[in-house]
């Protein structure tokens, strides 16, 4: 017989991962509630045409689909926030924004061949505030990852901030189209200098767009990037979005962060619907951002109730492995009862009194001396059986 | 402090960045010795250099073991990862041709195939055209694909051209021009800045000065 294999870029969490990874979702879940954001659990299988087009599509071979039995298709839940934004505009009608919404759960994708983090099936934690588009909204957003992530128990951790606008400035000051501009995004965004060079050679603009592009990476670090930026342009668009950029960056280090927070202009990343700020968390001990958010307007109007967004999502995953796995085990059992020749009415009420009081309590029914000696030193090195009287 | 961690292959590419980083102050001197080692330090255990296969290099960096990498454009365009590239090196320069018997005008074919070990670039290069491909990968003497019938063209780096003369082929569009690149993962940009922006602007006035020497 063949050992039973699970499909690639997905995996299975033994006991003490999962203990660990409870725990990190329950200081996640307070930490959201403790901030006024409810919870919710939206479906895990989607249609597909909910996330096929518009401004929150995923491109086709990301998803993983499936067919219902009228030949419809199916998605497994590629993000939190499309679902949150369909949530808010068609099922809470009656709540008066702005509302805070968190969520904990799964989320899907066929991952590309070539990334460090190979993950078909991940765990996403985060959180949408809808209804504000007051900067002090996007500063709310980046102070609760902030605590997330130092309440998750990292050390070096840091987020930076950046601003679409800026980039987008810069695409329509060189008078390029929005398709255009958007594949140069994704390209600059991967650092992909072929495909970018591809993609203007047949354009005029190619000299003074390809050196800005350049230059964008390394607009990074404290407030002077601000006014290091403001050299570039003068481009309306992208004078206001670095003031837009310097009003959030100035609250949160009121707040006491400053530390911990830091402007990366060479930030374009994501799909598409960010409109405003976005933010990515790093941590010294990851090589790549465990957290991404921002700011997008534009989502909502699309299920039909215009309504200012921000949010953000961690990858639990990423989070779990820039933390230090501890070298004891999470999971241990306080007591066990040797309940193999007692009726299990004494023994397991003798339990029940030890739960109530708090211990976990496991009962053994084996009887044979030796296999449970065996068992003991096996399982529970040190601990001691105890026998109900 | 911590190094920071630089992974190179051995071979042309590495000795011209020692030169460089020499030139720069640091003790490479560790790295000049024969040795069988894959890890060095510099003389101040400020960088540790890691030895790998060229094509690893951006995955390395990707994974963020190592924080820099020293490796060929050629490669990064192949590997495609989500680095940043922060400077270009000047040295180890070749070109990304396509190449293949100009009188069959094979880039004309309906369905083109293509012998390369850059799968990837060539799917990128042709996917934005009308022709139909099929790429054969091969890892070493590429240049006998239209020769035998292999293959139409030839997607492959070329320095001097000689190999392709001398078996009857020649360039027919050349993709781009390659050299040495300086990549960093995309934290470390961050979380080591202090360390990574001194190594970036010393390279560059090294650069710089070499290329004033020349001139």
């Amino acid at each position: 017989m063949t050992t039973p294999q699970l499909p690639k870029n997905v995996q299975d969490l033994l006991m003490d991962d999962c203990a660990r990874k409870i725990a990190l979702e329950g200081t996640l879940r307070n930490q959201f509630l403790s901030f006024g954001y409810r919870e919710v659990s939206p479906a895990g299988l989607e249609y597909y045409d909910t996330y096929a087009s518009g401004i929150g599509a995923h491109a086709q071979e990301d998803m993983i689909k499936t067919l219902d039995h009228t030949g419809r298709i199916l998605v497994l839940r590629p993000d939190f926030t499309t679902a949150i934004a369909r949530i808010a505009a068609t099922k809470l009608l009656s709540e008066v924004p702005p509302l805070r919404i968190c969520y904990i759960g799964s989320a899907y994708a066929d991952p590309k061949d070539k990334s460090a983090k190979k993950q078909a099936e991940f765990t996403q934690a985060g959180i949408e505030l809808l209804g504000c588009d007051d900067p002090k909204s996007d500063a709310e957003a980046v102070l609760l990852a902030l605590e997330a992530m130092k309440n998750a128990g990292l050390s070096n951790y840091m987020i930076e901030i950046g601003q679409v606008d800026f980039f987008k400035g810069l695409m329509e000051e060189a008078g390029l189209d929005s398709e255009t501009a958007e594949k140069v995004r994704s390209f600059v965004e991967e650092k992909n200098m072929l495909a970018i060079d591809l993609l203007l050679s047949g354009s005029g603009e190619k000299e003074a767009v390809s050196s800005r592009i350049r230059e964008l990476p390394m607009l990074f670090g404290g407030r002077d990037v601000l006014e290091k930026a403001a050299k570039l342009t003068d481009y309306p668009k992208c004078l206001s979005a670095l003031r837009n950029l310097g009003t959030i960056y100035d609250m949160v280090c009121s707040c006491g962060y400053a530390e911990h927070i830091s402007i990366d202009l060479g930030m374009v990343h994501s799909i598409g619907y960010y409109t405003g700020m976005i933010f990515q968390g790093i941590s010294a001990s990851l090589g790549q951002p465990l957290l991404s958010g921002g700011r997008y307007d534009e989502l909502l109007s699309q299920f039909g109730r215009p309504m200012s967004a921000v949010g953000f999502a961690m990858n639990l995953e990423c989070l779990l492995e820039a933390l230090d796995a501890p070298k004891e085990s999470g999971v241990s059992v306080d007591v066990l009862i040797l309940a193999g020749k007692q009726e299990l009415s004494r023994t397991f009420s003798a339990a029940q009194s030890l739960r109530a009081a708090g211990k976990t309590v496991e009962l053994v029914f084996e009887t044979d001396e030796e296999k449970i000696q065996n068992l003991l030193t096996a399982r529970h090195p040190g601990l001691v059986l105890r026998e109900v009287e | 402090m911590e190094p920071i961690t630089i992974a190179m292959a051995k071979g042309r590419l590495a000795d011209e960045t020692l030169t460089l980083l020499e030139n720069m102050g640091v003790d490479v001197s560790a790295l000049k010795e024969k040795s069988r080692k894959l890890v060095f330090y510099s003389g101040d255990h400020s960088y540790r250099f890691i030895m790998v296969k060229p094509s690893d290099v951006p995955t390395y960096v990707d994974h963020g073991v190592a924080d820099v990498g020293i490796v060929g454009k050629d490669t990064l365009m192949e590997e495609n990862r989500p680095l940043y590239e922060m400077l270009d090196l000047g040295f180890g320069t070749c070109r990304i041709c396509i190449a293949g018997y100009a009188e069959k005008e094979p880039l004309k074919n309906a369905h083109i195939r293509v012998a390369t070990k850059y799968t990837g670039i060539a799917s990128q290069v042709f996917s934005t055209r009308g022709s139909s491909i099929e790429i054969i990968k091969l890892n070493g003497s590429v240049e006998l694909g239209p020769v035998i019938g292999l293959s139409d063209v030839i997607l492959d780096i070329v320095e001097s051209g000689a190999t392709l003369h001398a078996n009857g082929l020649s360039i027919l569009e050349e993709i781009c021009t390659c050299s040495a690149r300086l990549v960093v993962n995309r934290v470390s940009l961050k979380t080591k800045e202090s360390q990574i922006r001194p190594l970036i602007e010393g390279l560059k006035e090294q650069i710089e000065k070499r290329s004033n020497d020349h001139d």
